[in-house]
């Protein structure tokens, strides 16, 4: 059994795994005949990926079962870097070698480049985002080329940095959106006017407080995106939906800092008590 | 068993200094886990509770975690930034309390699992043993890239723990879980909450001072009882507790010992006991771990002129001459202490072997015989050479006899003289400083005559030439009954700048930003110390002095004699020792 599949373009391979490789050391590869999908979250749990592509957005895809394997990303990346934008890239799977093989080729030419990555025994259980999909949103908006890029918000935590390593976000039906951080020695705020947001849904005031470690590194992306939903509820997670070049779709959800509510002190004392 | 519930035991054995409740709180902990019947995890609980992952005569690989990896994976964790983190650490000192305190802060990076229940349910607290293999799975990642990996598996723990044990975690990562039980209230809890009876303490203690694993004895203890615990014994292979000499003056030690006692030279050298199971030879030091690997001439020589096949004996390494007549101090021997080359130096620095005691015998433990028989045993089973030999020794009748002796011992280059009782009585006291053995190192009369070693706790920056290097030290003593330090005196001199430079890259590895929990100093140095380093001191003598801390005694004109690396911090001079040296000088 095998299987094998062909992107034209490789910096979308490229891109996500540099971003995974960011977050997490290995992660598993979901590869059925309908889509192929990579679920990863980091040590802590603060932030998810779920990143997912159909069959026809490649260029080539054979695929007649499921098949999960595990790949250390940081390799992964490794070889991906070696290949070139106009490089055609395959990846190929034989069940009983327990390594994928990737092709690199230029286009209109006939050399090829083939690595080999060994697979990875893994006991990690299988994450499912479908609680997280559940959770219902009233504030969301688009950022898509040309007016409106998603570069817009790797500047804005720039800005922030400056201050902060937490970027302060708030959406109402007056002011629209507001970036914030504050810091000793000072603050910064970048607003969003409602009437610039070309695509939206703000019916509620929400706000939240998001790590811009987290947020820089899921801003990789930004140059492979074409356009990216970013939903927003104050203490939940901060969730974006990136569409990617090519028709991948990523998911992401960053869990927010919060001021610790009543309840939870409540919780920590009755642990106490019980023992 | 989950670590919750020993961080919970943990931090109640904190918030109390006495040592009563201590042993109230132990032996409800002890006699809950009596009733549930689940032993599991208990020995790792006891070890825990010493402040070690492993019992005293076993070492836990090293972790390989840099202060540095720590701070990121609890910024990570914690969504607080490294620098505010380590301001933090600053204050607190320690990084344990550093954790518990930005934990438990209002502001809070949440985690996806708080939004999910059904994630929550799957994601289990940790257990003890899991907490176990995990540190396991740290210590044996290498190799490139294994800085990441160590630093995710340290997040993933801390995503398991609450604040309070994150706390008590990342004080066991950096070995600096310091709970304040001494090993004594161990046993008396253990006494009281397994067998209820306070007096079983003493068959506990006896079998912990044959065989120093105080989880093994526990567990038996838990589940065959206290029947089996008095049958455990001195064994092949496990280090029983040395015997440890009093101190007194020396015109009083001919009537503590009785008429006639045997004196022999105290050797300057490194105590090693030896357990030789047929071709297999281990030593261990005196702070009971195995140091065979740094002595294979002595394990030869063993071999070689021991007649018995199985054998438990003491005795003294010393650096000797290469004609084997002039013994040479122990700066000499600690050149010996290193991991390469060790074939090279042993040919450089030849040492003699100085046995002075024998505790078992093929089947037979000694340890309950008298030292003339043990004496009379080791000289027959022993083919002396010069690599190997008795140390010197002589039946003493009077103060006189005994004088002369230590002079001879003392141009022989020695520390002087080692006093021992004959008597019926004169068993092997494993773990004891009684009365049955006096050691005597000085004699000038009306002052103090003997060394003392203090473990350094805290440090001033010299000046002058010595600036940038720690000028002035002090030393503390040990209190065993509390499990504290007791800060005795400040030390300004005797070194030279190769030992100064020596000290000071040995206390690195010490230093805190604040005061140790276990140690008593009303000294405000400018580097706190983890108590640990070793020195020997000799000084004028012992005053009435209120300046260092509750202990009430210091020294005057205290000297560095040497760094006592064989030595552990429990091991220096207890503040019993300096109550009664102050009563004899």
């Amino acid at each position: 059994m095998s299987f094998s599949l062909k992107l034209e373009d490789s910096r979308i391979l490229r891109g996500i795994i540099e971003t995974l490789a960011s977050f997490i050391e290995e992660s598993e590869f979901k590869v059925s005949p309908k889509e192929f999908v990579i679920t990863a979250f980091d040590d802590s749990m603060v932030s998810l990926l779920k990143f997912s592509m159909k069959k026809e957005d490649f260029d080539a895809y054979n695929c007649s079962k499921e098949f999960k394997i595990s790949l250390n990303l940081d390799d992964l990346d490794k070889i991906l870097k070696r290949s070139a934008t106009d490089d055609t890239i395959e990846v190929e799977f034989q069940e009983r070698e327990q390594k994928i093989k990737i092709k690199m080729k230029k286009r209109d030419s006939k050399r090829v480049r083939t690595f080999s990555l060994s697979l990875l025994d893994t006991d990690k259980q299988e994450v499912s985002i479908d609680n997280l999909q559940k959770i219902e949103y009233f504030v969301n908006w688009v950022m898509s080329p040309p007016d409106f890029t998603p570069d817009l918000l790797v500047e804005a935590i720039k800005d922030a940095e400056i201050y902060s390593d937490i970027l302060n976000v708030k959406a109402d039906e007056k002011n629209g959106l507001v970036f914030n951080s504050t810091g000793q020695i000072g603050e910064m705020e970048y607003n969003i006017e409602l009437d610039d947001l070309p695509e939206k849904k703000i019916e509620e005031t929400e706000m939240g407080a998001y790590s811009i470690t987290f947020l820089k590194k899921i801003l990789k992306l930004a140059s492979i995106t074409e356009k990216v939903e970013i939903f927003l509820k104050t203490d939940y997670p901060l969730k974006m939906i990136f569409t990617l070049l090519n028709g991948g779709i990523l998911n992401y959800f960053l869990a927010p800092r919060v001021e610790k509510d009543e309840f939870e002190e409540e919780e920590d004392m009755e642990e106490f008590d019980e023992f | 068993m989950q670590f919750k519930k020993l961080a919970d035991l943990f931090s109640k054995l904190e918030s109390t200094s006495k040592r009563l409740e201590m042993i109230d709180i132990l032996s409800n902990f002890f006699l809950d886990i009596k009733t549930t019947n689940d032993f599991s995890d208990l020995d790792k609980i006891i070890y825990l509770l010493q402040g070690q992952l492993v019992s005293n005569i076993k070492q836990f690989p090293k972790l390989g975690l840099a202060e540095k990896m720590i701070i990121e994976a609890l910024s990570l964790h914690s969504g607080i930034n490294g620098k505010e983190i380590k301001n933090i650490l600053l204050k607190e000192g320690d990084i344990g309390a550093t954790a518990e305190l930005i934990l438990s802060k209002k502001k809070k990076q949440k985690s996806l699992f708080d939004f999910d229940k059904d994630m929550e349910a799957s994601e289990s607290s940790l257990e003890i043993s899991e907490l176990y293999s995990t540190l396991q799975k740290i210590a044996t990642t290498e190799g490139s890239g294994s800085q990441d990996i160590k630093l995710g598996i340290l997040r993933s723990l801390m995503r398991k723990c609450s604040p309070i044990e994150t706390k008590y975690l990342l004080r066991i990562i950096t070995s600096t879980l310091r709970v304040g039980v001494s090993t004594l209230t161990i046993i008396d809890g253990l006494a009281q909450g397994f067998i209820g009876d306070k007096k079983a303490r003493d068959f506990i203690e006896k079998a912990y001072n044959q065989h120093p694993d105080l989880g093994d004895i526990t567990l038996i203890l838990a589940k065959k009882g206290i029947e089996e615990v008095k049958k455990i014994k001195i064994s092949y292979g496990t280090p029983v507790r040395n015997m440890l000499a009093s101190r007194v003056s020396y015109s009083e030690i001919i009537d503590k010992l009785g008429k006639p006692c045997v004196a022999e030279y105290k050797l300057d050298g490194e105590r090693l006991q030896i357990h030789k199971m047929g071709e297999k030879i281990l030593l261990f030091s005196r702070r009971l771990l195995e140091i065979s690997e740094q002595y294979p001439d002595v394990c030869q020589v063993i071999r070689d002129n021991i007649k018995e096949k199985r054998v438990i004996l003491e005795g003294e390494v010393v650096a000797m001459d290469h004609f084997y007549e002039k013994m040479l101090p122990f700066q000499v021997l600690s050149r010996r202490r290193r991991k390469y080359d060790i074939e090279d130096i042993s040919k450089e620095i030849p040492v003699s072997l100085f046995l002075f005691d024998l505790l078992m015998i093929g089947h037979e433990s000694y340890i309950d015989r008298i030292y003339p028989e043990r004496r009379k045993k080791l000289e027959e089973i022993v083919e002396q050479k010069d690599e190997i030999r008795l140390v010197d020794s002589k039946h003493i009748n009077s103060t006189e006899e005994m004088l002369d002796f230590f002079n001879e011992a003392r141009n022989a280059g020695t520390e002087g003289i080692i006093i021992k009782s004959i008597k019926d009585d004169s068993f092997y006291q494993a773990g004891n400083r009684g009365f049955l053995w006096i050691k005597l190192k000085g004699l000038e009369g009306g002052k103090l005559a003997d060394t003392i070693d203090v473990v350094l706790v805290g440090a001033f920056y010299g000046r002058g030439r010595r600036k940038g290097w720690y000028g002035t030290y002090i030393g503390a003593v040990y209190d065993p009954l509390n499990d504290k330090f007791e800060a005795f005196t400040r030390i300004a001199s005797g070194w030279t700048d190769e030992v100064m430079e020596t000290l000071k890259n040995e206390v690195k590895k010490y230093e805190v930003e604040k005061k140790s929990s276990d140690v008593i100093c009303d000294d405000k140095p400018d580097q706190w110390l983890i108590p640990e380093i070793v020195i020997e001191i000799f000084g004028d003598e012992i005053t009435i002095s209120d300046k260092f801390s509750s202990l009430g005694y210091s020294m005057r004109f205290p000297v560095f004699q040497r760094i006592r690396p064989e030595k552990g911090p429990k091991d220096v001079t207890t503040v019993e020792e300096i109550k009664s040296l102050y009563e004899t000088q």
